[in-house]
């Protein structure tokens, strides 16, 4: 099995699905001869032309509507929006429009659009280029919410997007697109709704989403030398979310800590908390712990943006906490 | 154009359409003022050559993105009364099985692509349907309708841009009714509207709006235009809303005087500009008009009962149709 | 056809609103269009326009009044001769009269009945929240006592093995508890019960034969109540001498498969000046020891084996077996 570059899977899952279906097109900016800013769609022009690999002039919302539309009527657009940061540019495009259509025209139109986007700091890209907002968008009923955490899940994953009839926002890491992972040579797809268990463990569940997953299998790895054995698992997509493995995994653990890039308050960590609180709740032995991205705007200086992220450290030190029987928000 | 004027058929067409919108709009507005209908709507009386000028134009497998006043698009569209009404009600039986009301209403089946209640909310979608046909080499042409307030929005310059650059088979329709919710076009619409889609390129034309020959004599000329790839193209057509921004905004003499009301009603109003043409020219009578009225006034009260009566969807549909299950 | 006014609905959650104006009296023609009355609501004051042409007639409601939205307001005939007056006293010709002041108002329920054919089909079309009902009935919990903090699984495991944490707690354990804390706890805590019990009736029974082991006899008393009591629980009874001796009493039956088992331990102090005994370690002993004409039966348990009250039944079962054996024959 070779190993290759998150953002060759993303590649090779472009083009084995517009391979695969003539429906299906690119657009965005700079997406044809320049490849993305990040080089991710390097290639897919010469193959399929500029009448399938669309650059587009630099308007949001304007080709966001026309992917919408497009979709309505027959093709199967990946949108290619250059940061995570510009989301609030298409909201309407993509939270009035096309996560409602379906619902609103009592089932009789779809919008089979996948909106390939990123996140993740720590780029010294600032606060407007810098941001996870994941949460924003699974917020949205109708929207279904993607997040690979490794070049094997980011070619599965898209490629289930891109054949799925409703609007997947898929968001990539934009600092892991040269990290390498094993990827088969045949073809495979990862369904929505399954999460992976990546290490086993008895004390502690980490459930780490994109790259805290990494963070989450590292932190694993320190603890094991405090005698603390830490499952680690990956939801993979949040709309729709595994709780069953989730949950199962708390009952046998009795605690847990959700990684995310994401701010703290009032997101992806808050939700996946709050439904082990219910649903698992005479199972844990701990509090159940929030780990996201500091409430602040993301900082320039590299001394401080460092700071904002979650850590493999801080997860083990507050896994640590919770086993022992501390508090890790005191009242 | 010419093998239009001796059309009889056709022009009883334009008058039957007109009407059937004027008789479904009267309908929509006292069931409002009657309390039986949930929420707001808004009416398209007044603009019905607009709506079926162009719409006469299309073939049933050209598409239309509609507005929040888009009832006389979805009838011009093919749409029914029964499942007209019912979608106002709320009723299973509606174009959206009740789920999208009055401003969200669509009709899949005709090429309607949606009424949206954000202003210009729909232009992204409706050339995204021209880029498609594009894409696919299909040769089915779009026609995206919006009032004069939406050309305030931003997207719309996003779209004209993209569709010039790309030569997409798209009409904008900008029906020009001289007010945007409470205030006058002038007070919202710096310059000229013809002029913003010729910054782009775009051909763009000015027709009256209440002459519903002309509308279709324009509308059928750049439909064929743009089927064979010369879109995109812009139509400002000037016309007037009677009622006012929805079915609520009964008190409006602070922003429009009655008399102006009254003189578009009484000099301009595009069924009986239609209805003295015909009989002018001979090819009906008064009491043919006349007829063909009632008849329609009939259907739509028995349309008005059925969907009175009809059923409300299920309770358990409430959280379907979030997602196209596979 | 007459062509009926109602009330109409003027802005989104209005249901009524007041005529304050007639713009023109029964018996007037109307065109379509033209302005009827003026009504009132808590927004403003806006113009009705007739919907139909022809006279106006038959006026249902009077000036002043709130008129629900689809009531019958009045009618608009297609002949003068169908003009009906209306049913109260007729309006005068003064236009510009306000409010009927001349004191023979009709009473307010006759006016504003509800004709059923206007009754809103689709019933409430805006969410009201009933702010009469306020008692939202709250659940009554137990009262809360001194709240122990311990973990949600903590609790779980406390009660399934009927541990009091609180006393717990009293004993030395540091909060907040967590399943470890209790894990240690294999066998629940010790309890302690004690009975008194007068030794004449028992004492005869023994005097009528001679070298009875009152150890045993205290056995079988016990067995007996057990039996008695839990028919289902299989108890293996010890005798402990103060040798450090243990013996099994012997039992006729045996435990059905499955039963749960438990064993209690006895120990005869009477003919000593001893009192109580209790190993220290978690079990069951039953010591009995006499004073002054009494037995003291003293029962040290686990309550992971037998619960207090389980004991309490106990206890008092063979107490009075000891103060009246003839119950123990029963």
């Amino acid at each position: 099995m070779p190993e290759i570059t998150l953002s060759q899977a993303v590649n090779q899952a472009i083009a084995e699905e517009m391979r695969r279906d003539s429906n299906v097109f690119l657009i965005g900016e700079d997406v044809a001869e320049a490849g993305t800013p990040f080089k991710v769609t390097s290639g897919l022009v010469e193959e399929f032309s500029t009448e399938r690999v669309i650059d587009t002039p630099i308007s949001e919302p304007g080709f966001m509507g026309l992917a919408v539309g497009a979709a309505m009527t027959g093709s199967r657009p990946i949108v290619d929006l250059m940061f995570g940061d510009f989301l609030f540019l298409v909201m309407d495009q993509l939270c009035n429009q096309a996560a409602k259509i379906h619902y609103m025209s009592g089932g009789k139109l779809n919008v089979p659009l996948v909106l390939r986007t990123n996140l993740g700091a720590t780029r010294r890209s600032a606060a407007q280029h810098s941001q996870s907002l994941h949460a924003l968008v699974a917020h949205v009923p109708g929207l279904k919410v993607a997040m690979p955490s490794s070049a094997y899940e980011a070619k599965g994953l898209l490629k289930t997007a891109i054949r799925d009839n409703n609007p997947v926002v898929i968001f990539e890491d934009k600092l892991m697109y040269q990290d390498k992972a094993f990827v088969p040579d045949e073809e495979y797809l990862l369904p929505f709704g399954e999460a992976a268990i990546l290490r086993e463990g008895s004390d502690v569940t980490l459930i780490g989403t994109s790259s805290m997953r990494q963070v989450c299998e590292r932190a694993a790895i320190l603890l094991d030398k405090d005698g603390i054995n830490a499952e680690v698992i990956d939801p993979r997509t949040i709309v729709p979310l595994d709780e069953n493995t989730i949950l199962n995994s708390v009952k046998k653990t009795s605690r847990a800590i959700v990684v995310d890039e994401g701010h703290q308050n009032f997101g992806t960590t808050a939700e996946i908390a709050s439904r082990i609180s219910e649903k698992a709740f005479y199972y844990l032995d701990a509090p159940v712990i929030r780990m996201g991205a500091m409430d602040v705007p993301i900082p320039f200086s590299p001394v401080l943006e460092d700071l904002t992220v979650p850590t493999a450290e801080r997860v083990a030190e507050n896994a640590r906490k919770i086993v022992s029987g501390e508090l890790v928000h005191a009242l | 154009m010419k093998k239009n004027k001796h059309n009889t058929e056709f022009y009883l067409r334009l008058y039957k359409q007109m009407t059937k919108i004027r008789v479904f709009e009267d309908n929509a507005n006292q069931l409002y003022l009657d309390a039986k209908m949930p929420g707001l709507t808004h009416m398209y009386s007044g603009e019905e050559a607009v709506a079926v000028g162009i719409c006469e134009a299309l073939r049933i497998s050209d598409k239309i993105t509609s507005t929040h006043r888009g009832h006389g698009h979805c009838m011009a569209k093919g749409a029914n009364f029964n499942q007209m009404f019912c979608e106002l009600l709320g009723k299973v039986e509606g174009y959206c099985r009740g789920k999208g009301g009055s401003m969200h209403i669509a009709d899949q089946a005709n090429g309607n692509l949606g009424a949206n209640a954000i202003v210009g909310g729909s232009m992204g979608i409706a050339t995204g349907s021209a880029l498609r046909a594009k894409l696919q080499q299909s040769d089915d042409v779009t026609v995206c309708f919006f009032g004069d307030g939406a050309t305030a929005q931003g997207l719309m310059y996003e779209v004209m841009n993209m569709a010039a650059l790309w030569q997409l088979p798209i009409i904008y329709a900008c029906e020009n009714n001289g007010y945007s919710e409470y205030t006058t076009t002038e007070e919202i619409a710096a310059g000229s509207i013809l002029e913003r889609a010729r910054a782009f390129g775009i051909e763009a034309f000015n027709v009256d709006g209440q002459d519903v020959i002309a509308v279709n004599k324009l509308a059928s000329d750049l439909v064929e235009k743009a089927r064979k790839g010369k879109g995109p193209f812009f139509i400002e057509l000037m016309t007037y809303r009677y009622h006012g921004h929805h079915v609520g905004d009964i008190n409006r003499t602070y922003y429009r005087s009655k008399k102006e009301e009254l003189d578009w009603k009484n000099n301009r109003d595009p069924i009986q500009i239609l209805g003295s043409f015909l009989e002018t020219e001979g090819i009906a009578s008064d009491a043919e008009l006349m007829e063909i009225r009632s008849t329609i006034s009939r259907e739509a009260k028995d349309a008005v009962d059925y969907a009175l009566n009809a059923a409300y969807p299920d309770i358990s549909e409430v959280d379907m149709h979030v997602f196209q299950e596979v | 056809m007459p062509y009926e006014i109602k009330m109409p609905q003027l802005g989104m959650n209005q249901d009524s609103a007041t005529i304050v104006t007639w713009l023109k009296n029964e018996g007037d023609g109307v065109n379509k269009g033209d302005p009827v009355f003026e009504v009132e609501t808590d927004k403003a004051t806006m113009e009705v326009e007739a919907q139909a042409s022809g006279y106006l007639s038959a006026i249902q409601v009077e000036l002043g009044v709130e008129v629900p939205v689809g009531n019958l307001i009045a009618t608009i005939v297609e002949n003068k001769k169908d003009v009906l007056k209306s049913i109260q006293e007729p309006y005068s010709d003064d236009k510009n009269q306000s409010v009927a002041d001349d004191g023979s108002k009709i009473e307010h329920e006759t006016i504003t009945e509800k004709s059923n054919e206007v009754t809103p089909e689709i019933g409430d079309l805006s969410f009201k929240i009933d702010t009469n009902s306020k008692d939202l009935s709250k659940k009554t919990g137990s009262s809360p006592n001194e709240k122990v903090l311990a973990s949600p699984k903590a609790k779980v495991i406390a009660a399934e093995r009927g541990l009091d944490m609180r006393r717990l707690i009293a004993r030395g354990l540091k909060e907040p508890i967590h399943s470890a804390d209790i894990m240690g706890l294999q066998s629940g805590e010790q309890s302690q019960l004690m009975a008194v019990v007068q030794d004449r009736l028992l004492l005869e029974l023994i005097q009528t034969s001679e070298d009875i082991d009152k150890g045993n006899i205290f056995a079988s008393f016990l067995l007996g109540s057990w039996h008695f009591l839990f028919p289902d629980k299989f108890l293996h009874v010890q005798i402990n001498k103060l040798d450090g001796s243990v013996s099994l009493f012997k039992e006729d039956i045996l435990p059905e498969e499955g039963a749960e088992e438990v064993l209690v331990s006895i120990i005869n102090l009477c003919d000593t000046r001893l009192f109580s005994y209790s190993s220290g370690q978690n079990g069951n002993v039953l010591s009995v020891s006499h004073s002054n004409d009494t037995f003291i039966l003293n029962f040290s348990f686990n309550v992971a084996d037998i619960k207090l009250q389980e004991a309490a039944f106990l206890l008092n079962e063979l107490a009075e077996r000891v103060e009246d054996p003839i119950r123990q024959l029963i």
